[in-house]
């Protein structure tokens, strides 16, 4: 009974990872629009998109179940943490909200404090961990997340800007400097 | 002919089914995230939305309403891009015709300004109290300098938003309220929809992502009206951009798509001007900024909204060209944003006088 819950949990939770990347796609979805791609192409891009997303946040979460068990000795398959664990990500469910024009950077920040703030809130206040370990322990993996995620919009937005400039380039540019 | 054939195979039908499957998408994941919020409301109250549970729902509903709101003012210039609304006219059919053929001819002119108004502006014709400011402007500029003063900054499209076959009829409507209307509070409501809009738009030319595609598609608007107005590339005249309030932001993010649409640097002035210093100056000569020192809205909280124009950001676009000194700052003691204190009204005389030295000094080293 207990090992189909978490199993089920589990599951779930790299559900949830892949849902996370398909919100944090459709953030550049107007990108991929932009190349003028088909429907068929769009979404594999977005579902290839995903796919990375969800593979670094797996990999966050394999770093902290290894940080939990080696340094706090955690027990990491109790119901407690995985469940509370999987409610801490869904912030990052309106990573897409990161689309809107000009407030994109603010929302992003304010979405991925807001999932580290409740992870942290969980394993100090909820598993008893001591703070400063914690906050240490859990900062490499939210910077690989930050990383990839910056990594990708910039590869898809950079892109589009050199498409653009191509296309109105019918002079070299004609001052060079700043 | 760079990238027509793309183009041309575009479906409109795709474009109907990449729509459906953006909303398919935005709507599972709002529903999974109200599901789960409601689940988590559920453990902790027998009323789920009440007292401290209310400010995250709220907080929610107002980021996809925000969400919503911008990318939807985002999708005319997106459309525009990839052709689901129409054609966007290819640079490289630009100043084709002899320059004999267009209206007045180019011979005698030594500059071309042209004029991005801010965000009050609704359509091509302009307040009385600009009107003045540019007619005073083109009495002293003399007959060498050819002022354009029908671009309009914040739509893409060829014909206006009064054309627009979907929205139109909201447009024209919106337009004639906010300035017959009996009502004073229906003005001002009808007047702040289409200043937000137009905000909107500053806010994209601004965005380092959506910017690109919205400032080429101004950009070519502005080398049409070039095109019309009789300058050819490689001539002698130059190119100088007005910008006043966001009209500025405007100029700042074209300035490098229309440097190489017409083969020449660009010129900037900005009168009051709020923009972002995020954008590249490499095609810009000289950028000259005049502003009052009683204008708050583009001192302090221009500062404050784009992080970009902060001395703290040492290495953004707009510190690093202060630094190769092609900016120069003017300030005009007690000079406000708009209004009667603005450079419209009381210094329009002392401003025209600047701004007309400045042009014709320009204009004659070329």
């Amino acid at each position: 009974m207990i090992q189909n819950y978490l199993f089920s949990l589990l599951i779930q939770n790299y559900l949830l990872c892949l849902l996370i990347g398909l919100s944090v796609a459709s953030a550049h979805g107007f990108a991929l629009a932009s190349h003028r791609f088909g429907l068929r192409r769009i979404l594999v891009f977005l579902l290839l998109d995903a796919a990375i997303i969800a593979i670094a946040l797996a990999l966050t979460r394999l770093y902290l179940l290894v940080t939990l068990t080696t340094q706090f000795h955690q027990d990491l398959f109790s119901q407690d943490f995985l469940s509370i664990a999987f409610m801490g990500r869904l912030p990052l469910l309106l990573f897409f909200a990161t689309a809107t024009p000009y407030l994109g950077d603010a929302i992003a920040i304010g979405l991925i404090t807001w999932e580290h703030l409740r992870l942290l809130n969980h394993l100090i206040a909820g598993l008893g961990l001591p703070p400063l370990p914690v906050i240490l322990f859990t900062f490499p993996p939210m910077a690989l997340f930050l990383s990839v995620v910056v990594l990708l919009q910039r590869y898809r937005w950079d892109r589009i800007r050199s498409l653009v400039l191509a296309r109105a380039e019918i002079h070299p540019p004609p001052v060079q400097g700043v | 002919m760079r990238g027509t054939g793309v183009r041309a195979s575009r479906r409109p039908a795709q474009s109907g089914r990449l729509l459906l499957a953006v909303l398919v998408l935005i709507s599972v994941l709002v529903w999974l995230a109200v599901d789960r919020l409601e689940v988590s409301h559920r453990h902790r109250a027998v009323y789920p939305f009440v007292h401290q549970d209310l400010l995250p729902l709220v907080l929610v509903s107002l980021l996809l309403a925000v969400t919503a709101t911008g990318l939807l003012s985002f999708t005319s210039s997106l459309g525009f891009w990839t052709g689901w609304l129409g054609e966007l006219r290819d640079p490289l059919t630009l100043f084709q015709a002899p320059a004999a053929g267009a209206a007045g001819g180019s011979d005698h002119v030594h500059a071309y300004v042209i004029y991005l108004d801010g965000i009050h502006t609704r359509e091509e014709t302009h307040p009385r109290l600009i009107t003045q400011f540019l007619q005073m402007l083109v009495r002293k500029m003399g007959p060498g300098v050819e002022l354009i003063t029908n671009v309009e900054p914040y739509v893409v499209m060829a014909d206006g938003l009064n054309a627009s076959r979907i929205s139109g009829w909201m447009w024209r409507r919106l337009f004639f309220f906010s300035e017959y209307h009996d009502s004073s509070p229906v003005r001002w409501l009808c007047s702040f929809l289409v200043q937000s809009y137009n905000l909107l738009r500053v806010a994209i030319s601004s965005d380092r992502r959506y910017g690109i595609i919205y400032n080429y598609e101004i950009a070519l608007a502005i080398a049409t009206q070039l095109e019309k107005a009789g300058f050819r590339p490689g001539g002698m005249a130059r190119i100088i951009l007005l910008g006043y309030s966001g009209g500025g932001q405007i100029a700042i993010g074209v300035s490098d798509y229309l440097a190489r649409i017409c083969g020449q640097s660009i010129l900037i002035i900005t009168l009051a001007g709020v923009f972002s210093g995020s954008q590249s100056l490499r095609s810009v000569d000289r950028l000259v900024c005049l502003q009052g020192s009683a204008d708050v809205l583009s001192g302090r909280v221009n500062q404050l909204l784009f992080p970009g124009r902060s001395s703290l950001l040492a290495h953004s676009c707009w510190n690093r060209a202060l630094r190769s000194g092609k900016v120069e700052r003017l300030e005009i003691a007690r000079m406000g944003h708009c209004g009667r204190r603005g450079p419209f009204g009381d210094f329009s005389e002392q401003l025209t006088s600047r701004i007309a030295v400045r042009i014709l000094t320009w204009a004659g080293a070329a």
